[in-house]
């Protein structure tokens, strides 16, 4: 712009447009900085009149706070600050999962929304239309309490799908491979294949080229990174031995153990000794007697038989098992059925005394089924291979050891416990207090073993209480609030996407048809990649729009980085220091997603040169 | 050069049979996807049909309109914000009706029916079901086609037109917010409001204001004057950077210690009201700044020439091209702070979702259905959100249609 | 913009000077409305009906106080609030009183900045799980899951009880008491665990009710009771004797339908002080001499609270328990009006 113009002698400063400007300038900034001071006055003076945290002193503190989500081990004895990274990493868990999935579904339907076939196009445009018009908050909702409701719950009847996948309103599980004791010795095996791949794969294409001849460089390299991984595996995993002191601790009455680093080598862990994650262990019990009550789960309308229910054993892990009923009244007019082996049954008045449960049998005269009818199962030769969990903690199914309990009164309602010791008064509502009963201690016989591994170890999820144990498990939680944000931000996506491919110029259609490539050969070859440039950076901006909204987590209960925040602020009154971490956790993902735009953004520039 | 006369396209080529083999079974992939998508659609139709039928129980949604709608807005003044419906309506019908007369409006005229029949629709329900509401709503819906006749059958009023929208808004905050006394106009606090009214009344209250905010912080950002664009980038990138729900909590949390202001001074809905506007404004700043970015820089260098100084250049020149080309986005922008409302929540506010997702569920009655109501709950707020956005995605295609955007 | 903030500020600036050092209590006079902070999701205590009200034992405290200093039970605005959301309405003063089931603590009180008017439900925290779960004991939830509202005293003591003993369980913390239920009753969750006041009130809603019992354990001790923000003596004490008086009265006998012949006919000094017959008992708290019988005419006494909220002809036919007066082995107790 060449804009000359007279200046005629001085301009008075008045009319100075550079003096007018920083003046300008001067007084804005007396302005913000004068209202920050204020703002920062306020704060101060509020803070120091209540007794409210005002540093970051207390992230050093235990937390005592609760939280069900965590990928690594926390207990309520960690620290806010543990507890806070933890909602951090969950924000990354479901973020970065989030973003693929998204990607997928999104620029599938993008797709769909130009594919010639009218029913495709048509569900992918009401698909985008509704839920891109409906807010996140309400999607989370309706998938939350949808999972709840229509899934089954885990103790009774997960859905159990090949390959030892669980599905259940407590989520998914499925097996998971994880490192074992050979792991270390495998790693510089894994790095020699890198740098093998690397080497055929240079020599390989110099070969190529110097031939002359078309080929491809990476099946060679391929099979030598895999001869040399491969060989490395079965290396480390022969010559892989059970560290020294790893040690579990494990009490039979609660079926729970951990594997650890016994320092000291007593057998017990103490608090500083380390938990040790992913140990295959095996668990005998060579006689196990479970207790269990049956329990009545009639409502005077409807009539269902008592059900007695204990812990999933799947077969081969057992060699027999038998189910007698307590009390020799009770024994005489009931039997037990077993509807699943063995995970449930029901006891019925076995009128014709054959044992058999047959339709009709189970009801007595009321229409009420029996409740209170003790039995005890006895579980011969149980063996089960576990994997430790990433805490270290190892479980089989409770075993309640059958001690001299059979005195004790029937009805649980009336067992009247006291409150539990230290921690509340002994009764409310007038409810009588009962003596807890002083129970004999049954020992079982159990065994606890550590069993060897190679290199990778296979952990495969069950069941032991009521709870997922072991592979590899995404919460209902978790699945809930993926599902509406991939579903929610598959819309944006699918319309960056049916955008992008429609700006790529019609004539390079109608060039590639000309040179004969088949439509899919055009779309994949020629439109796509075109488009892809144009789809990438807006794209990049949704992939962050998921990662913040991933903050509507606790509609879904669960435990990301603005959910955990806001419980420790509620606890800890530290409003302002919880303020500023939760600004910088999200100005910190953003800063990231801006720099790999700017990445991204840069190497399309050069492309495009 | 000959014309080849226009000629139809062959027998099997025209027809619903070729239609579809053409749309749904041109090949075998197409047939197999046609059909397998067909009938999971069905299917899956079928079932959600099936279900809100049968299945649902759409009691306690049906029980709860007057909470869903205002919460605790006094049951005896609910004919207010009534009223002011139908004010809005004529306004509207108005307009697209002048509209029409010289063909156009056509974008006015389709809200006008949308939102119309919404109150028609209403105005029924409310004559065989809501005793109470009945004769506001037929004021409601008789002002609302009163309108629409008035723009067609006199057409001197556009003249009027602004004047009248002008005088419509106070009139509709009046009816809300009412002036004093105790008697049909009686002052309804803040706190009373709640339901889709307050949903309504932060979007509007958002868009409105953010607006011109979003224009003085874009404009700052491309300023030369270091302090103020530095600043507008430090404000932009830092609330954009983190969620809104983040700063609704910040704003219940922070504003009473940033303030420091004695008791009952700021009530929830001024500190939603604050973080959604700021909130909107930063994301504003920057759709305008595209909306900048795209006048070219000679329309600039031209006004300039002309003499115009840089404020008049800005004013005059560069922010109509640049407002013009960014309206759709901004209506896009409108639709993300309707929808984003339902998180104002988190400062205790009892708007539309919070309604629908905590108290209507832990209502005695709503509990003793199997499963809670939380499903048909949140169906029914997914539509009525539904009803709104989609309409306001309409009309932004249909501007920019017209605005012949990205086009030029 | 600019200009706007500058506006902003200064005005802000005006109104903390502005600011005079008066009680609440005249405020509210003033105002002819006092604001009260109530639970929404938990029937028996605070819930809102479709027409907009609120109901519920804590709701009648806030009716009372409203009778009490403003002679009408009706002149409440009710301010619905959540378990995290409550603490800050107070300190906001976006409420003037907070009667939602909170438990009085010391960190409530020192560190959160409250005055807890005298304890109104005597409560604790236990567990609710299926019959056919078998589970009877603390022990018996190892490798189970527990459903819990965050933002509650429930959380923490439930993590420190577990820790304590050292069991290894599953928590699953939710927002709001129909997602913690909803949850339960689905399954997903062996046990819910809160107030049993809390429990109580949820059980009997549930699908089944009898395939749920609420275990007869307690793990803490929640004193349920009203609160008002720290610094104001005189709101304070008029919310404090508030409540005693209602208390007072059931100890008197004195209850709704009674209350103007009792005070037509009174002789005990005690009482005829405490009905403003005698003495400046009522106005040295800042209140009209007729306070309390206003309060008991329009309200009842604490027991009538209780029957008609709670009681054995509820549908959640609660004890009096711990609730019952100091007379009848109960802990509630009014200091003498005098
Ligand atoms: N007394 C406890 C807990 C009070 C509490 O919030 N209880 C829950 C569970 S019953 C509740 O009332 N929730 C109702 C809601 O979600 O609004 C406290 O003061 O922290």
């Amino acid at each position: 712009m060449a804009m000359t113009t007279d200046v005629p002698e001085r301009i008075p400063f008045w009319r100075n447009v550079k003096t007018l400007g920083l003046l300008a300038q001067i007084i804005f900034a007396i302005i913000v900085v004068a209202a920050i001071a204020i703002l920062w006055n306020n704060v101060t003076s509020a803070l120091a009149r209540s007794s409210l945290p005002a540093d970051f002193s207390w992230l050093g503190s235990r937390a005592g706070i609760p939280i069900g989500e965590r990928p690594i081990p926390y207990t309520p004895d960690d620290t806010y600050f543990r507890a806070l990274a933890i909602g951090f990493l969950n924000t990354l868990k479901i973020a970065l999962v989030g973003v693929v999935l998204a990607s997928i579904l999104g620029v599938g339907v993008g797709v769909a929304r130009l594919s010639n076939n009218f029913l495709l196009r048509q569900i992918a445009t009401w698909y985008v239309e509704i839920l891109r018009n409906t807010p996140l908050a309400v999607q989370i909702i309706f998938w939350f309490t949808a999972a709840i409701a229509t899934l089954p719950p885990t103790i009774s009847a997960p859905i159990r799908l090949p390959g030892g996948l669980m599905f259940s309103n407590r989520g998914l599980a499925f097996p998971a491979i994880y490192p074992g004791f050979g792991f270390r010795d495998w790693l510089p095996w894994i790095v020699a294949a890198i740098a093998l791949y690397a080497i055929v794969l240079y020599v390989r294409r110099r070969q190529i080229i110097a031939s002359e001849r078309p080929g491809l460089a990476w099946p060679a390299a391929l099979l030598a990174f895999l001869a040399v991984s491969g060989t490395g595996y079965f290396v480390a995993s022969g010559t892989a031995t059970i560290p020294e002191p790893l040690t579990v601790d494990f009490t039979v009455e609660r079926g729970r153990g951990v594997t650890f680093l016994d320092a000291n080598g007593n057998g017990e862990r103490e608090r500083d000794e380390a938990l040790y994650g992913f140990v295959p262990v095996t668990v005998r019990v060579s006689e196990a007697a479970i207790e269990t009550q049956s329990t009545n789960l009639n409502e005077q309308r409807r009539i269902k038989p008592s059900v007695l229910r204990f812990p999933v054993l799947e077969e081969g892990e057992y060699e027999s098992f038998d189910v007698r009923i307590l009390g020799s009244a009770d024994a005489e007019r009931f039997s037990v059925h077993w509807t699943d082996a063995p995970t449930a049954g029901l006891i019925f008045e076995d009128r014709n005394g054959d044992g058999i449960y047959q339709e009709g049998e189970e009801v007595d005269a009321d229409g009420v089924g029996f409740s209170g009818v003790r039995t005890l199962l006895t579980i011969t030769g149980f063996s089960r291979d576990l994997v430790s969990d990433r805490d270290g903690g190892i479980r089989i199914p409770n075993f309640e050891p059958v001690g001299t309990q059979e005195e004790e009164t029937e009805e649980i309602q009336d067992a009247g416990r006291s409150g539990v010791a230290g921690f509340g008064p002994s009764s409310l509502f007038g409810s009588p207090a009962g003596a807890s009963s002083d129970e004999e201690e049954a020992v079982l016989d159990t065994t606890v073993e550590i069993r060897s591994s190679g290199a990778l170890v296979w952990s495969r999820p069950s069941v032991p209480v009521s709870n997922y144990e072991g592979g590899f498990r995404f919460t209902a939680s978790y699945l809930a609030l993926l599902l509406a944000l991939v579903i929610y931000t598959a819309t944006f996506i699918a319309e960056i996407t049916r955008a992008g491919i429609m700006a790529v110029p019609k004539g390079q259609t109608e060039a590639s048809k000309a040179l004969g490539l088949s439509g899919r050969q055009t779309f994949s070859l020629v439109i796509f990649p075109q488009a892809v440039r144009i789809i990438l950076p807006p794209m990049i901006s949704q992939y962050l729009n998921l990662t913040k909204n991933s903050s509507l987590a606790p509609l879904a209960a669960y435990a990301e980085i603005f959910a955990v925040s806001a419980i420790v602020a509620n606890q800890t009154g530290a409003s302002v220091p919880v303020t500023v971490l939760i600004i910088v956790s999200y100005l910190v993902i953003s800063w990231f997603f801006s720099f790999v735009l700017n990445i991204v953004n840069a190497r399309l520039a050069i492309v495009e040169r | 050069m000959q014309m080849i006369p226009d000629r139809l396209p062959p027998a099997g080529e025209r027809g619903a049979i070729a239609w579809l083999r053409r749309n749904l079974f041109s090949g075998t992939v197409n047939a197999i996807v046609s059909i397998a998508l067909g009938s999971f659609v069905a299917l899956s139709l079928f079932n959600l049909g099936r279900w809100m039928l049968t299945g649902a129980s759409w009691q306690p949604v049906w029980n709860n309109m007057k909470l869903l709608a205002i919460y605790r807005y006094p049951a005896e003044l609910a004919w207010r914000p009534i009223i002011a419906v139908g004010v809005l309506l004529m306004l509207t019908g108005l307009t697209a009706a002048l509209g029409q007369r010289v063909g156009k409006g056509k974008i006015m005229t389709g809200v006008y029916f949308w939102f119309g029949s919404l109150a028609w629709f209403l105005t029924l329900v409310a004559l065989i079901a809501w005793p109470s509401v009945r004769v506001a709503w037929l004021l409601a819906t008789l002002m609302s086609v009163a309108g629409y006749a008035i723009g067609w059958y006199v057409p001197r009023v556009v003249r009027a037109q602004s004047w009248l929208w002008a005088a419509g808004l106070p009139i509709v905050l009046v009816l809300i917010y009412g002036v004093g006394g105790s008697g049909s106009f009686a002052v309804v606090g803040t706190s009373q409001w709640g339901g889709f009214l307050l949903t309504v009344v932060i979007a509007a209250f958002g868009i409105t204001v953010s607006f011109p905010l979003g224009i003085a912080l874009a404009l700052g950002r491309r300023s030369n004057l270091p302090a103020i664009k530095y600043f507008s980038i430090g404000f932009i990138e830092v609330i954009r950077g983190a969620p809104l729900i983040t700063w609704l909590f910040i704003a219940s949390l922070m504003v009473p210690l940033l303030l420091d202001v004695a008791p009952d001074s700021i009530p929830a809905l001024t500190r939603a009201l604050v973080a959604v506007t700021l909130f909107s404004a930063a994301y504003m700043a920057e759709n305008v700044r595209g909306g900048l970015q795209s006048v070219p820089n000679g329309q600039r260098e031209a006004a300039r020439a002309l003499g115009l100084s840089g404020w008049q250049t800005t004013r005059l020149i560069v922010l109509p091209q640049a407002l013009r080309a960014v309206i759709p986005v901004l209506v896009g922008q409108a639709i993300g702070l309707f929808k984003d409302t339902s998180l104002v929540f988190i400062v205790g506010l009892h708007d539309f979702f919070e309604i629908g997702r905590r108290v209507i569920p832990s209502q005695p009655e709503s509990l003793l259905y199997p499963g809670g109501v939380l499903l048909e709950i949140s169906v029914f707020m997914a539509f009525a959100y539904f009803f709104f956005t989609y309409r306001m995605s309409i009309a932004s295609r249909q501007l920019e249609k017209e605005l012949g955007v990205g086009e030029r | 913009m600019r200009k706007l903030l500058a506006a902003f500020v200064a005005l802000m600036v005006l109104a903390g000077f502005a600011q005079a050092q008066t009680s609440l209590l005249d405020e509210i006079k003033l105002r002819g409305n006092m604001t009260c902070g109530v639970n929404q999701s938990l029937p028996g205590f605070g819930v809102i009906d479709s027409e907009g009200n609120f109901s519920g034992f804590d709701v009648d405290f806030c009716k009372a106080v409203a009778a009490a200093v403003l002679g009408d039970s009706e002149a409440v605005t009710y301010r619905a609030l959540t378990a995290s959301e409550r603490f800050t309405a107070v300190q906001t003063g976006e409420v003037d009183v907070l009667i939602r089931n909170t438990t009085w603590t010391s960190s409530r009180d020192s560190e959160v900045g409250l005055n807890f008017a005298p304890t109104t439900f005597y409560d604790g925290q236990g567990f609710i799980v299926k019959r056919a779960s078998g589970i009877s004991e603390v022990s018996d939830f190892e490798g189970t899951s527990i459903c819990v509202q965050s933002g509650t005293t429930t959380e923490l003591n439930l993590a420190d009880v577990m820790a304590a003993l050292d069991i290894s369980y599953t928590p699953l913390v939710f927002e709001t008491a129909d997602q913690v239920f909803a949850a339960y009753e689905a399954d997903q969750c062996e046990s819910v665990t809160t107030d049993m006041s809390g429990l109580v009130s949820r059980s009997t809603l549930l699908q089944d009710p009898a395939a749920s019992v609420i275990l007869p354990i307690t793990i803490s001790k929640e004193p349920l009771g009203p609160a008002v923000l720290h610094g104001d003596d005189t709101w304070f004490d008029v919310v404090k004797w508030v409540t005693f008086g209602l208390i007072f009265a059931e100890e008197y006998g004195i209850t709704s339908d009674n209350v103007r012949d009792v005070a037509a006919s009174a002789q005990a000094p005690v009482v005829r002080r405490f009905l403003g017959l005698d003495g400046q008992v009522m106005e040295q708290l800042g209140l009209e001499s007729d306070a309390m019988i206003t309060m008991i005419e329009q309200v009842g006494n604490y027991g009538e609270i209780f029957a008609r909220n709670l009681g054995p002809d509820t549908q959640f036919g609660l004890e009096r328990g711990l609730n019952a007066l100091y007379t009848d082995g109960g802990l509630l107790y009014s200091p003498p009006f005098r």
